[in-house]
């Protein structure tokens, strides 16, 4: 090679590296601003935005991420086996979870969305839908009719069928969200959202600085017992207490807005109707290891009473027994009993037994399970239960030892739950 | 032939990347985009999470791979390039297996990753043992001093 070829092929190989080099070192670069970049939107009205463009189009993976990072954390994980479980049991279509609302051939979209938001103090945000439309028709895929049957007797919406065109104004329907800033953006907050509805609307709005503190457990094994304990005691500050405050921050925010009213009505129901509930025997057992826990209730023994009812509820592990008393009725006569064991969706709850009072609470056993398995996490030293992830983990492990043909009758009993919280219009008014 | 076929194979499996991978209602993600998203949403935690932060860098240890050749550092271009297709063939294997609609691209990328595994196996099985004190292209000038 004479002198002048070697130093063209030298320079060349240099160019080529000097650009691999560009290559590898700009690549990088994209790639680390990229998962630095801010996570949410710039103002809490675009969060919105997001937020109903990615339910609109049925894009299920953008609507998670338009959550808030402590929001999503609790909801994620346990989507791929709970839709997976949904499927095998025929309650959600096989094709897949998006493709009711948007998929191939749907075409919903929000057009001209315009919204105002309020400043709520502590990087909260009240965004009003002032205008806009939720327009096309919805995708091709056929819920099933007892799904669709279960989310019009829960919320009394009716889905509307495949292929069907939609035509929604948003601003008649005075549509509210509330967005949090998380991550460096603005999220439209699930939580935030679901207390605003609860809450009194004409009222002040959350005062925040004298939201109470999270103070959790001291052990895993002592949160169920703590949280019996507080539900023993009516001391609803205690209960909300245990819970994680960073997923649970709209309720550790919006607590001095209920709060009050719900000791009033607990010190109403103590001394007007006789509420007495002695601290229960709760005993559990501890899975896992590290920051996140399974606690699971093995025996439970408490009993309680008002001036109509004592009820008398033991629970093995596996079955819980439930026995009943007039109050002031004949304390030698038998008490009506009714059993309900773990994974059994078949039969209905017998109110008669259970109690009608605390119906709203103990309609979930029908769906299989006396108690719910509770996930804690570990914060600074102390234990914290987290909602979100107990019911996510307790309704999985409800679906998992159910085979397809139970898929109705955990169904039948999802319902006689929604009508404890929205009673069927015939029974609705009288 | 290796070089060609693991060439090509990269190219095919880049192009894969770039194409939509997954379906959310009528939103397309490509191969990044779907990664970004399960890191975001933390579907994907411990080593899985590590490699779906691999699975971005998959464009720059491309080109350091080429990089690599261009110096003369065969033995860690077929490594890198190895790595790579094992990347991508884990990588699409993942969202195959998700419960979400996916398309045609991840089985691509993950055919393409794991022709590129082959060749480097292939190659780096073939290389002969580097002589003590070898290295890598000089400057003309030095060659011919």
């Amino acid at each position: 090679m004479t002198r002048g070829a070697a130093a063209r092929a030298w320079w060349a190989r240099s160019a080529a590296v000097a650009s691999a080099v560009a290559l590898v070192t700009l690549g990088s670069v994209a790639v680390v601003v990229a998962a630095n970049k801010d996570d949410g939107a710039p103002d809490p009205g675009a969060a919105a935005e997001v937020m109903f463009g990615a339910l609109a189009r049925g894009d299920a993976l953008g609507a998670l991420e338009a959550l808030p990072p402590t929001e999503r954390r609790a909801i994620a994980p346990y989507l791929p086996r709970l839709v997976s479980e949904l499927q095998r049991l025929g309650l959600l279509p096989a094709l897949s979870l998006t493709g009711v609302l948007g998929g191939t051939g749907g075409d919903l979209r929000v057009e001209g969305l315009t919204t105002s938001s309020e400043d709520w103090g502590q990087e909260t945000a009240r965004v009003r839908v002032t205008g806009g439309r939720l327009v096309g028709r919805m995708g091709p895929v056929e819920l099933p009719e007892r799904t669709r049957g279960l989310v019009h007797d829960a919320t009394g919406f009716d889905l509307p069928a495949p292929g069907e065109p939609v035509d929604v104004d948003l601003a008649a329907r005075r549509t509210s969200v509330l967005a949090v800033k998380e991550g460096g953006g603005w999220h439209l907050s699930l939580y935030q959202t679901i207390v605003d509805l609860v809450v009194d609307p004409t009222g002040p709005r959350p005062a925040r600085p004298g939201a109470p503190a999270a103070i959790g457990s001291n052990t895993p094994e002592e949160s169920a017992p703590d949280l019996w304990k507080a539900i023993s005691d009516l001391d609803v500050g205690r209960l909300f207490s245990l819970f994680d405050g960073d997923e649970q921050r709209a309720l550790y925010q919006a607590q001095p807005l209920f709060l009050p009213a719900l000791r009033r009505d607990a010190g109403r129901w103590v001394e007007d109707e006789g509420f007495g509930f002695p601290p229960p025997t709760v005993e559990v057992s501890v899975e896992g290891t590290g920051p996140e826990r399974i606690v699971r209730i093995t025996r439970f023994d408490a009993k309680w009473r008002d001036r109509l009812d004592t009820v008398r509820v033991q629970y093995n592990g596996t079955c819980a027994l439930w026995e009943h008393r007039a109050t002031f009725g004949d304390p030698n006569a038998d008490p009506a009993t009714f059993q309900h064991c773990d994974g059994d969706v078949t039969t209905p709850i017998d109110t008669s037994v259970t109690g009608s009072r605390t119906h709203q609470l103990t309609a979930w056993t029908g769906l299989g399970r006396a108690f719910p398995t509770f996930v804690v996490r570990e914060r600074n030293g102390r234990w914290f239960i987290s909602p979100t992830r107990s019911v996510l983990q307790t309704l999985i492990e409800i679906l998992e030892p159910l085979t397809p043909a139970q898929a109705g009758l955990l169904l039948d009993r999802a319902t006689e739950v929604a009508h404890t919280f929205r009673p069927p219009p015939s029974t609705a008014g009288g | 032939m290796a070089g060609a076929l693991a060439v090509g194979s990269a190219a095919l499996l880049l192009a894969a990347a770039f194409a939509p991978w997954t379906v959310s209602g009528t939103v397309e993600r490509n191969g990044w985009a779907t990664a970004t998203s399960a890191l975001r949403i933390e579907v994907v935690d411990g080593p899985a999470r590590l490699l779906t932060i691999a699975w971005l860098f998959v464009p720059p240890l491309l080109a350091l791979a080429a990089l690599a050749a261009s110096l003369g550092r065969v033995r860690l271009a077929w490594v890198v390039a190895g790595a790579v297709g094992a990347l991508g063939v884990v990588v699409a294997a993942a969202v195959r297996t998700a419960p979400l609609a996916s398309t045609a691209a991840p089985l691509v990328a993950g055919l393409a990753g794991g022709a590129l595994v082959l060749c480097a196996l292939g190659m780096l099985l073939a290389l002969p043992t580097p002589a003590p004190g070898a290295s890598g292209p000089h400057h003309p000038d030095e060659v011919d001093a």
